[in-house]
Order: C-alpha cells, then sequence, then structure tokens
C-alpha cells in the first residue's frame, strides 16, 4: 500500500519555473509530500520567499536564479542541480512566455525568443535529466504547456506555436522512455503563464486554482499514475467543450 | 486535505462495483475514508466485498441491481438515495463487449452493448443528477474503453457503444459544472479489460509479453489498483479542477503506432 500522505517521500525533483502561483504551488506540493526540490526563479528575493515557505518540510531543496530565455544559463542550471542531487527522479518543465501581439506586431526575436522560453529549454533539460532516469529505469517528466494549444486566443500566435510543440517532445519522450519505465506527460493548463486562475471556467470551483493544478502535477508525478504516460491532459474547467454558458 | 484520508466521511456508489476495477476502487475508497455502497448483478461477490469493506466502515452497503432494467436501476437509486442521499462520489464500471466483425455481428449483441453500455449509465445519471445537481457537488467517474477515441480491430459496434457513453459523459459534465460536478472518464487500455485476461490465458507467456511490448509504451499488463489510483485522484478534491476529461490508463497505448516494426530494425541496426 502506498503511502499516500507522502507521494515522493525521498524523491528528488526539478521544476524549471518555481517562481509564478502555478510554478510556486507545485514546488511546495512536493516538498510537502516529502521531495527534495530543485527549482529555477527569475530573482533572488522571489527564490528565498518560497524557500522560507518550504524550509521546515524539506531543508534540503534549493533555488537557483534562471532566465529560461537564457540556454547557457539552463546548462548551468541541470549541471549545478546534477552535482548536488544524486539522482533527479522528477522533472516538471513549466516555461512562461506570454507577451500579447497580433502576427503583424510580432517580430523575429520574439519568435526566437518563444521557441527558446517554451521549446528549447525542455529540450535542454531533457537532455540532462532523462538519461540518468532510463539509466535507473525510473522517472517522471510532466510538461506544462497551454490548453490555447487546441482553442487560440486573440494577439498570441507564438505563444500557440511555441507551446503546440511541447505535445510532440512529450509523447516521442515517453515513446522513447517506455520500457525505461520513464514516464511522460503534457498538462495543458488552462491558467495563463504567470496568472493564478483558470480564466474563463465554466465549472463551480472552491479555493485555489494553482492548488489544483499543483495536485495533478503531484498525481503525474507520483506512482499513483504509474500506467499513464504519453498523454495530454486539459485542465481548463471544461471551458473547451462549452458553446453556451 | 489529508492526503491519507482523501475520501474522509463521503458517500460513494459504485455501480457494477462487486468485482475487478469496481471492487479495487471500493476498497482504496474505503481505506481513505470513504463510506462505500455498491450496487451489482452478482449477489455473491457483492456479499463477499460487502465482508471487507464493513471491515472499513460498518455503514457500507451492498444493493442488488439489472442494469438491463429501468424500474430495477430506479428502486435500487431510490433506495440509496433514502439511505444516503445524493453521492459525493459516483463511479460507474458497467460495460459488456462483444466483439466481432460487422458482417458477423447480429444487430441483438449490439442491442445488449447499447442496453449495457449506454442505458444504464443514462438511467443511472437521471437518477442521481437531481439530487447531486441539488447538493451543489460531487464527482463522477464513467470507466470507459479507450476504444472509445482510437477504434480498433474488430469492436466497430463495441467502440460505437463506448464513443456513445464518452459523448454523453462529456456533454453531461457541461450541464452540471455550474452546480461544481464534475464528471470524467477513465479510459482504459485492453490489458485491463477482459480482453487482457484472454491474451493473457490464451498466449504463451512469452508471446503475451512480446504482445505488450509491442502494442504499448509500458511494456506490461496494467493492474486494476492503478485504476483506482486514478478514480482516486479524479473523486477527490486532487482532481478539483478537472471535468469533461477523459484520462487514458492505457501503458500510452493509444499514442503510438501498434506495429514497431520501426523501432525493432532501428535496434537491430544500431
Amino acid at each position: 500500500m502506498k503511502n499516500y500522505a507522502k507521494l515522493l517521500e525521498g524523491k528528488y525533483a526539478v521544476v524549471t519555473n518555481g517562481g509564478d502561483p502555478c510554478g510556486s504551488a507545485i514546488v511546495k506540493k512536493f516538498a510537502l509530500h516529502g521531495a527534495t526540490v530543485a527549482f529555477g526563479v527569475r530573482d533572488i528575493e522571489t527564490g528565498e520567499r518560497i524557500l522560507g515557505e518550504i524550509a521546515e518540510l524539506s531543508p534540503e531543496s534549493f533555488y537557483l536564479v534562471l532566465d529560461l530565455a537564457d540556454s547557457d544559463g539552463i546548462e548551468e542550471f541541470c549541471r549545478k542541480v546534477k552535482e548536488r542531487f544524486p539522482l533527479t527522479t522528477v522533472l516538471v518543465n513549466n516555461p512562461y512566455a506570454d507577451i500579447g501581439k497580433t502576427i503583424t506586431e510580432t517580430t523575429e526575436e520574439d519568435y526566437r525568443y518563444f521557441l527558446q522560453v517554451n521549446q528549447r529549454s525542455i529540450m535542454q533539460t531533457l537532455r540532462a535529466f532523462y538519461g540518468p532516469m532510463r539509466d535507473n529505469k525510473c522517472g517522471s517528466i510532466i510538461n506544462i504547456s497551454s490548453n490555447t494549444v487546441f482553442k487560440p486566443i486573440m494577439g498570441n500566435p507564438f505563444l500557440t506555436l511555441s507551446m503546440g510543440t511541447i505535445g510532440g517532445l512529450t509523447r516521442v519522450t515517453a515513446f522513447e522512455g517506455g520500457e525505461f519505465y520513464v514516464r511522460v506527460n503534457e498538462i495543458l493548463s488552462g491558467i495563463l503563464p504567470g496568472q493564478s486562475e483558470l480564466s474563463p471556467c465554466p465549472l463551480k470551483i472552491e479555493g485555489s486554482h494553482v492548488e489544483g493544478m499543483a495536485d495533478l502535477v503531484l498525481f503525474l508525478a507520483s506512482d499513483m499514475s504509474s500506467y499513464i504516460t504519453g498523454q495530454s491532459f486539459t485542465v481548463d474547467g471544461g471551458a473547451r467543450r462549452q458553446l453556451f454558458a | 486535505m489529508r492526503y491519507d484520508k482523501m475520501l474522509q466521511d463521503k458517500h460513494i456508489l459504485i455501480t457494477a462495483g462487486a468485482s475487478q476495477i469496481g471492487k479495487a476502487c471500493a476498497l482504496l475508497f474505503a481505506s481513505h475514508g470513504g463510506i462505500v455502497a455498491i450496487a451489482d448483478k452478482d449477489k455473491e461477490a457483492g456479499n463477499d466485498l460487502l465482508h471487507q469493506l464493513k471491515e472499513y466502515q460498518e455503514d457500507s452497503k451492498f444493493y442488488h441491481m439489472d442494469f438491463t432494467c429501468s424500474d430495477s436501476v430506479r428502486d435500487t437509486c431510490d433506495r440509496y438515495l433514502s439511505d444516503f442521499g445524493a453521492p459525493d462520489v459516483w463511479v460507474n464500471c458497467e460495460g459488456v463487449c462483444h466483439p466481432a466483425f460487422i458482417d458477423e455481428q447480429e444487430e441483438a449483441s449490439l442491442r445488449e452493448m447499447i442496453n449495457l453500455n449506454i442505458l444504464s449509465a443514462f438511467r443511472i445519471m437521471k437518477c442521481l443528477a437531481g439530487p447531486m445537481k441539488e447538493k451543489q457537488g460531487g464527482a463522477i467517474i464513467q470507466m470507459i474503453s479507450d476504444y472509445a477515441v482510437t477504434g480498433a480491430n474488430g469492436v466497430s459496434a463495441y467502440g460505437a457503444t463506448m464513443g456513445g457513453l464518452f459523448a454523453m459523459t462529456n456533454s453531461f459534465a457541461m450541464d452540471y459544472a455550474p452546480y461544481g460536478i464534475r464528471v470524467n472518464s477513465i479510459l482504459l487500455g485492453i490489458s485491463l479489460s477482459a480482453m487482457g485476461d484472454i491474451i493473457a490465458d490464451e498466449m504463451e507467456d512469452e508471446e503475451a509479453e512480446e504482445f505488450w511490448v509491442r502494442t504499448q509504451m509500458i511494456p506490461r499488463r496494467g493492474r486494476v489498483q492503478e485504476v483506482a489510483d486514478t478514480a482516486l485522484f479524479l473523486a477527490s478534491d486532487m482532481g478539483k479542477l478537472i471535468t469533461a476529461e477523459g484520462f487514458f490508463v492505457n501503458g500510452g497505448q493509444n499514442s503510438i503506432a501498434h506495429n514497431q516494426h520501426y523501432r525493432w530494425n532501428w535496434r537491430a541496426n544500431a
């Protein structure tokens, strides 16, 4: 019987972006369930604040300042985490690029920025952490993309474009990792990067939305989902199926 | 929420819950503090499970129910509602499969599948939806074959009933979302169905093993406990954002080409 109160007991987890509302909810949830977490944040203040909240639960956890737009920075981040963690078995990619511009307003720089933050950053962390997971036949990778992949919102073409590739990368990694019991899943999140609520949301939800998102990530990270891989889960309170409000 | 008692004092109804996946859900939910009631056509298996459930919770109940008969379904649901009130969680595991190619499929067997796979779910939904709506909350979990979405060889008629059930479940979810009722499906792979037993029984061990390796990302059969864990996630507050979604519990079968010659060729050349 599993210990449901400590679903990630003794595990080492990496969350690439632990600074935004969703990311920090995930970091705290993992710590609550006994994991040691390494997470990236964009500034020291955010890192210290989150670390302060989990210090008692998970004293070995740490943060590193990380800008997902800086590919050398990501390599550095992965290297430092691997120095400190014996074996990372949970990886959460939670990229955040989000600029409101229509197609005609976007520039080549915007395009490069989106592809680096939402796509290449994931490839980089996979290269760093997938290999050891495969060699040890244990691991769960969760890639968080956006529900705008299938139901685009106005004025953010590169969000849909860059996030749209995460599903394919998820399935191909799941395919490679399947026989080594490395599971890879995607969450099409209805909570936009940096936000803390689903909008719009037909479902009446009580309490914190990011908490619910963190619970799904926990489910996928833990052995509760041991037969689930290569899947994409849409979290939007049913908004994608709604015709009439 | 306490994660070791995720369903503390919740009222749970599991239809077709006396064996296999339903039974695994019942025992797991009871261990998480839920008050579990089972409805099933199999009296012996039902009473057997009831004994085990009573060790967790004295109030557990078993109802004998004939899924093919709308009077029996209404009567059972009425008895449940008067015993416990509207359920917090309803899990439906009813389903029957008669695989055949279309030219060999009898219309009668399709009718039976429509009756048991779609109509029985509809009948129970119809009885429970009103009281759950009044209660302003709850979770419904429908066990469905992943053929509802993917289709496969030899299951045209069965797949049609499963697809119908999936569509009905998703639309039902939208109707009751404003009342805080979450409705989701678990899309089960072949290894968790009766077909999985047939493959395990009739094929040589080596051949069966090769089958799972060839058709799935995770190269083994699924376990009913893995389905129960997913149901627990959806039934409890852990799944509070999730509605109108299908959770594939199939080892990644739907995401790969079934004939993985590419993988083996690549291996051979590597």
